[in-house]
């Protein structure tokens, strides 16, 4: 079911849409030079503006397999790329003993590091050929794990390749589609940024994140879709601490067809606040100004009903 | 999406590259010949014909920063605003730029982006316009236009009150623990688990080794308040922010009086002088007023979530004297004290045990703050260095 790469930016755009990915023209060129120079692809953009699905997206569009390593401080090569079984190995070095079969050392060693012994993580798993072709391999907030690791992400993400001490060098044969996404909690180093293409994905404008609502929530109508993205466009203007992206909308959107409502109103606000905004000053300060006038509340109130 | 009629229209490929790199690297964009030959490939593959594309194409591949993009926006704007042939072959990049002409970016846009994007870009990104339109136009060059603080030099007492800074700090950097371990021989508490994998190695189960816990560095933020009423103490707590750079660990360092600037990227100069004279540029407020609430908000908002990400410890050195009313302080003080591992307050007005804070914005800062210290001298700043180990 592979299917091949796209020929075009259009074709891009086209297949990201085909998975409900409603990507903008930049990022449509990002993903398509992602693609066609095969180089890994850097996105970075505020929490909940769909940075890890463009991932989702690109394997299924493309019906590959999707390997995800998700970072975190500490991560190391052991959990993020291979592992020796260790107890396994000394089982077998146990059992060679009992057995008392006259093993020579080169033998016992070249039989106890064999690939059978070897635990594959994530990066490892992304090297090797997949049925239906080189698979997306998603290195989640890479910001989050430290720079030694970032230092030994550079030879994999150059060359595609990753040397393990008793084993050599491993090759991709086809090089994996790498996406990896910062929220910016710090600097990702130069000599990182130096391999990949990279994209600022932005909050998208009020007719994409309406057509976004639409394709994610069916059952939204597309009065409600337009309110709710008008009141959250408004919101992002406000200077809030954290404004809501996408990801909130969405929440929003969903939590308001839970409540069985269909419309937007002070109290279908009130009793949804926290779906949108996780922060207690935020709340507090979008609370003080519902009983005031609540069209002021939102910059563009045109399609608000009361 | 439609990019406007303009984005339709041919643009330049690949000819007018090389200039176009010099016109970003003039800007600051730090760029090079990897990058321009990824932005011939990208040419290549999106095709010529269409503006939208090209512009992307080159945006994917030249800029990593978001910071650089308002800059990279107006540039391609003035550079391909003709189509092709004027961006052909020109030398320098301010030279190129002043072949387009100054409508091509209309003040609208430019204010859009600026606002889009954080302050100390935007100056760079609205400066290396402006050095287009002044060798266009003839209007005042950019160093007329921020009020520089000239730092003169440094008095031999001076000097050595930085250096004995250096040594003391050098030492004073707070730890905790990492989630990485080392291979140890130790049994203590702080074993983690058996190191089987070094034991095969070693090719000897019998002496168990073990996966230890490690220490490192533990994040530190300066936030040195450079207004009028610390001009006295804002050079030496400079030289002490560049002390702290060079130190093992993470330092993020900030100077604000009506304003919030990033300063980090100029600390990272290895000569002094030469680094806070960059930060001094990097800052349009020197000796100006304090509005401490202000900047502390555009802290919390802007910068937070980036620098203090892993337990970091915030250190301010203010006096605490605010021009706005504290309304605005207070609930913005508790949010960082709250966000921070540990929120120290240097303030050299400290100078005797009776010192009481007595002005509305120092009574904030006292009330929320986990340490208090002072800082007028160098003893009180070694006292200041045993704190923070």
């Amino acid at each position: 079911m592979s299917i091949p790469v796209p020929a075009s930016v259009a074709d891009t755009g086209r297949l990201l849409g085909e998975q409900a990915y409603i990507a903008d023209h930049g990022l449509s060129v990002a993903v398509f030079l992602a693609l066609s120079l095969r180089r890994p692809l850097l996105v970075e953009g505020e929490a909940g503006v769909g940075k890890t699905e463009i991932a989702k997206a690109l394997a299924g569009a493309l019906g590959r397999k999707l390997i995800r390593l998700q970072c975190y401080e500490g991560l190391d090569v052991a959990a993020a790329a291979y592992e020796w079984n260790h107890l396994r190995q000394i089982l077998e070095l146990r059992l060679a003993e009992s057995a008392g079969e006259p093993l020579s050392r080169a033998a016992l060693t070249a039989d106890i590091f064999a690939p059978r012994f070897l635990i594959k993580r994530p990066l490892l798993q992304a090297l090797e050929p997949q049925p239906e072709g080189a698979p997306v391999l998603l290195i989640d907030e890479i910001d989050r794990a430290d720079a030694p690791f970032e230092a030994f992400l550079l030879e994999l993400l150059s060359e595609f390749q990753m040397t393990v001490p008793e084993l050599g060098m491993l090759r991709a044969a086809v090089p994996p589609i790498v996406i990896l996404t910062s929220n910016r909690t710090r600097e990702v180093h130069d000599a990182l940024k130096r391999r990949c293409l990279y994209h600022w994905l932005g909050y998208p404008d009020a007719e994409r994140e309406t057509q976004i609502l639409l394709r994610r929530t069916p059952a939204a109508s597309e009065q409600l879709a337009r309110q709710i993205v008008d009141y959250v466009q408004g919101l992002r203007t406000r200077g809030l601490f954290k404004p809501p992206g996408i990801a909130e909308t969405l929440d929003w959107a969903q939590a308001i067809l839970a409540l069985g409502r269909h419309a937007l109103s002070d109290d279908v606000l009130t009793d949804t606040l926290g779906v949108l905004l996780k922060y207690q000053e935020d709340v507090a300060a979008v609370r003080d100004s519902l009983g005031e006038d609540l069209s002021s509340v939102p910059a563009k109130p045109k399609s608000w009903s009361r | 999406m439609s990019g406007g009629a303009s984005d339709d229209r041919p643009a330049v490929p690949a000819r007018g590259l090389v200039s176009f790199a010099r016109a970003l690297r003039a800007g600051g964009v730090r760029l090079g010949s990897a990058a321009l030959l990824d932005a011939c490939a990208a040419l290549a593959a999106v095709g010529p014909d269409r503006r939208m594309d090209v512009r992307a194409a080159l945006r994917t591949t030249l800029v990593r920063d978001p910071g650089d993009l308002v800059l990279f926006e107006l540039l391609f704007d003035s550079f391909y605003a003709h189509g092709a042939g004027d961006a052909t072959g020109l030398p320098a990049g301010g030279q190129v730029l002043a072949q387009a002409p100054s409508n091509v970016a209309p003040p609208a846009a430019k204010r859009r982006l600026s606002d889009s994007l954080s302050s100390r870009r935007t100056n760079r990104a609205i400066e290396a316009v402006q050095l287009v339109e002044t060798n266009a136009g003839g209007m005042p060059s950019r160093v007329e236009r921020f009020r520089l603080k000239d730092f003169e030099q440094m008095s031999a007492a001076e000097i050595a009150a930085a250096q004995a800074l250096i040594r003391v700090l050098g030492r004073a950097q707070a730890q905790r623990r990492s989630r990485r371990s080392h291979s140890g021989e130790s049994r203590g508490h702080n074993a983690r688990s058996l190191d089987l994998r070094r034991m095969l190695r070693r090719r000897d189960l019998d002496t168990p080794r073990y996966r230890t816990e490690t220490l490192q560095p533990r994040d530190c933020v300066l936030l040195v308040d450079i207004s009028g009423s610390m001009s006295l103490y804002s050079r030496l707590f400079l030289h002490l922010a560049h002390a702290l750079a060079r130190c093992p660990g993470r330092v993020e360092t900030f100077v604000f009086a009506t304003r919030l600037s990033y300063i980090t990227r100029a600390l990272r100069i290895a000569e002094p002088d030469r680094a806070i004279a960059a930060a001094s540029r990097a800052a349009p407020d020197w000796d100006g007023g304090t509005r401490l609430g202000a900047c502390l908000a555009e802290f919390n908002r802007a910068w937070s979530r980036r620098v203090l990400g892993a337990g970091a410890r915030v250190i301010l050195l203010s006096d605490g004297l605010e021009r706005d009313g504290i309304e605005l302080l207070e609930p913005e003080v508790a949010r960082l004290a709250r966000a921070a591992y540990q929120l120290v307050w240097i303030n050299p007005l400290l100078r005797s045990e009776a010192y009481e804070p007595l002005a509305a914005g120092a009574q904030v800062l006292a009330r929320h703050a986990d340490q208090l210290r002072s800082a007028h001298n160098i003893a009180s700043l070694a006292e200041l260095a045993q704190l923070l180990n």
